[in-house]
């Protein structure tokens, strides 16, 4: 075909010296000789395989082709003169040699082979990520419901504490009598009984929390936001159903587990940083639910309106544009539109959630205001 | 050094080493790595590499780095012989669920212990968080060192492997210790730590039986930075960018291998200039502009590296072989660094 010798240079993987070589196209295998013509090498065809894709289309005169052995081996073939000025490609050394070596040319990477691979290894990880999904909260629920109920109460004791110190507590004495007088009646349904404390913090954030073991938190942002004792009512009803189901320790424990489950599996991308907030929103998506049902049954059975909580979200909802503050509220809670239809089983059927001077009493809490 | 001396390392494109030797002089002296990488090129795997990362729920992610390290090596030239990556995705992924068996067990024993203190001790709580700080910055260094020999056992110059020999665990303890040392002395420490890890990395280091050699010393760089150190908030610690390119010119003037000795004459103007830029131009651009930086930074160090002196390639033979798998713990901790 073509009568000039092919040269190029070989390394044979043993030292760092370049050998000049020429190279010739032998029955089955390219024959690697040295500057004297001594064989160097023998390399079958079918074993070639070019370090870069070669596209035969795009090759130009002057490019150099780098061929190895098989995928262990180190040494290299680097020939020069792939194609020589000005000649077509028809006939050249190069189309002999991927006539001879065709899968040096094979275009694609991505084999379907590896498509079928990669595939099969997503649907995989998709399922063992669903399976943790479904599987992991009854897992979580199971060990929350290990821990000792004082080990409980003093891990709410001390977040409460933390919380606690970024701001005063507010403890005028009419108030707190009337908020605790209301905490009792919410939970005298209860068997067993579950003892709760309230505690009002000066803060002009609009949110309340319930931390493991009954310590119920709420801001005074809430209290002057409400338009009724209902709607406080209403609120800290749902609270104390976050206490009763054990939502607290039960949210930590789930958290911490799907923390460390997305941790490993992403395997620190990007991924890691998106999915726990993800988890976290859909747990308490369910928490809130389930705490919205309680209060509704906690309400009714210490016959008070059942509508507060929904009044409450209603006016966060109508009042949003004016008030900044509210997507402190919103940002820890699901969608106030979602909350409403949860909530809107409640009825105003019910008596009052304290007196005129309990709810005065109360909106002083925190002593002068404003 | 002169051009003169520099007759043996000279090659042109494809000749043979004696034919290199009768070479003429390069136009420009001493420079001689060159990134030849079109960033469209590089843009066009980037892009199918973050379809196909996001269609495979991130599985794709170990083959994505090896198909870019691939683009990245063999466009980066040392005397006209590219380098080549003969790393697999496949050996990152095994390396990564290596890791992930490793990493189960500790993250939930440091789970544990946080809630135990939490609860029982919690004037000691700082203790706690002491130990989990210590343990994931072991686990940082032990990973960042493992992912070195992972990268050079992979790198291949001349059908010729690199090696990076010593232990994961000593350079640990030295960076431990550094560490320590550099808080109690409020960082005048820092200098000595920097050079003690550079110089453990780079005498295990050799490419093929050659070894490399780092004489540098931490007093050499205390002068330079505790200037850099005291203008430190004067300058809104730009003065660490000079302190920077002072470190860069020293390590590359205490390095040598096989006959070759470096220097990198960068100053800290041009390294502020090339990391700040960088980095507006992968914020601006949501980090769709990376092939651009990565075509930059590596122009940039091949432009400023020197070589002087000539080599023997006869007398260099291959190296032993690297670990089966790569580089797992690292990729935990986002250590693949820009341009890897």
């Amino acid at each position: 075909m073509n009568g000039t010798p092919w040269t190029g240079y070989f390394l044979d993987g043993r030292a760092a010296e370049r050998h000049a070589v020429t190279v010739a196209f032998g029955t089955s295998a390219l024959e690697i000789a040295d500057a004297d013509g001594l064989p160097l090498a023998t390399w079958p065809y079918a074993e070639l395989r070019a370090t870069e894709r070669i596209s035969a289309k795009r090759i130009r005169a002057g490019q150099v082709l780098r061929l190895a052995r098989g995928e262990a081996d180190e040494a290299r073939l680097v020939l020069s003169e792939v194609l020589a000025d000005d000649a077509p490609l028809d006939g050249s050394r190069l189309t002999e040699l991927l006539t001879l070596a065709p899968q040096l040319a094979s275009r694609s990477r991505l084999s379907r082979q590896a498509v079928r691979r990669f595939g099969l290894a997503t649907a995989g990880f998709a399922a063992v990520a669903a399976a943790l999904w479904f599987l992991w909260p009854p897992v979580a629920d199971l060990t929350a419901g290990l821990v000792p109920r004082s080990w409980e109460d003093r891990l709410g004791r001390r977040l409460v504490e933390e919380l606690l110190a970024t701001g005063k507590v507010c403890n005028e004495p009419a108030g707190t009598e009337a908020l605790d007088r209301l905490a009792a009646r919410l939970t005298e349904s209860l068997t067993p009984p579950h003892p709760v404390t309230v505690t009002v913090v000066d803060r002009a954030e609009i949110n309340a929390f319930a931390a493991p073991g009954g310590h119920i938190l709420l801001l005074s942002g809430l209290i002057e936001t409400a338009g009724s004792a209902e709607e406080v009512a209403g609120v800290l009803a749902h609270e104390v159903g976050h206490t009763v189901e054990r939502h607290g320790m039960r949210s930590m424990v789930r958290n911490l587990g799907a923390g460390l489950i997305f941790e490993l599996l992403s395997g620190g991308s990007s991924l890691a940083n998106v999915a726990p907030v993800l988890t976290m929103l859909a747990y308490s998506r369910d928490f809130e639910a389930e705490a919205d049902a309680r209060a509704v049954e906690l309400l009714a059975a210490a016959n008070i309106r059942t509508d507060g909580l929904a009044d409450f979200f209603a006016r966060l909802a109508r009042e949003e544009e004016e008030l900044p503050q509210v997507f402190a509220y919103l940002s820890t809670h699901p969608a106030a539109a979602l909350r409403q239809i949860a909530t809107a089983r409640g009825s105003p059927a019910g008596g009052p959630a304290m007196t005129p001077e309990d709810w005065a009493a109360l909106q002083g809490i925190c002593g002068s205001a404003e | 050094m002169t051009d003169a001396t520099f007759s043996a390392a000279m090659t042109p494109p494809l000749g043979a080493d004696h034919i290199a030797a009768k070479a003429p002089g390069p136009k420009e002296p001493g420079r001689r790595v060159r990134y030849d990488g079109r960033s469209l090129d590089l843009f066009w795997i980037y892009l199918k590499n973050l379809v196909l990362t996001f269609v495979t729920l991130g599985i794709y992610r170990f083959w994505a780095t090896t198909r870019i390290r691939r683009f990245i090596w063999s466009h980066l030239r040392f005397l006209d012989e590219p380098f080549e990556y003969v790393g697999t995705g496949k050996e990152l992924f095994l390396g990564f669920l290596k890791a992930m068996l490793a990493l189960i067990p500790i993250f939930i024993g440091l789970g544990v212990l946080d809630f135990l203190f939490f609860q029982f001790l919690p004037e000691f709580y700082w203790a706690s968080e002491l130990l989990r700080f210590t343990i994931i910055m072991s686990l940082i260094y032990l990973g960042t060192y493992a992912a070195q020999r992972y990268r050079m056992s992979r790198t291949l110059w001349r059908g010729i492997r690199f090696q990076q020999a010593g232990s994961a665990w000593v350079y640990l303890g030295l960076a431990m210790r550094g560490l320590l040392l550099t808080v109690l002395t409020l960082g005048l420490y820092t200098p000595f730590v920097n050079v003690r890890l550079k110089s453990y990395e780079m005498n295990n280091l050799s490419f093929g039986s050659q070894p490399f050699a780092f004489d540098g010393q931490g007093k050499d760089l205390f002068k330079p930075f505790l200037i850099a150190w005291a203008l430190a908030l004067p300058t809104l610690f730009l003065s660490m960018f000079w302190f920077a390119a002072r470190s860069y010119r020293y390590y590359a003037s205490r390095l040598s291998v096989a006959g070759l000795r470096f220097a990198m004459p960068v100053t800290g103007l041009q390294v502020a200039w090339l990391q700040i830029s960088n980095l507006l131009l992968l914020v601006v651009s949501l980090g769709l502009l990376y092939p651009v930086v990565v075509r930059r930074t590596l122009d940039f160090w091949c432009q400023n590296l020197a070589v002087e002196g000539a080599v023997d390639f006869k007398k260099i033979s291959q190296a032993e072989q690297g670990p089966k798998t790569g580089e797992g713990l690292a990729s935990y901790f986002g250590m693949d660094a820009v341009g890897v």
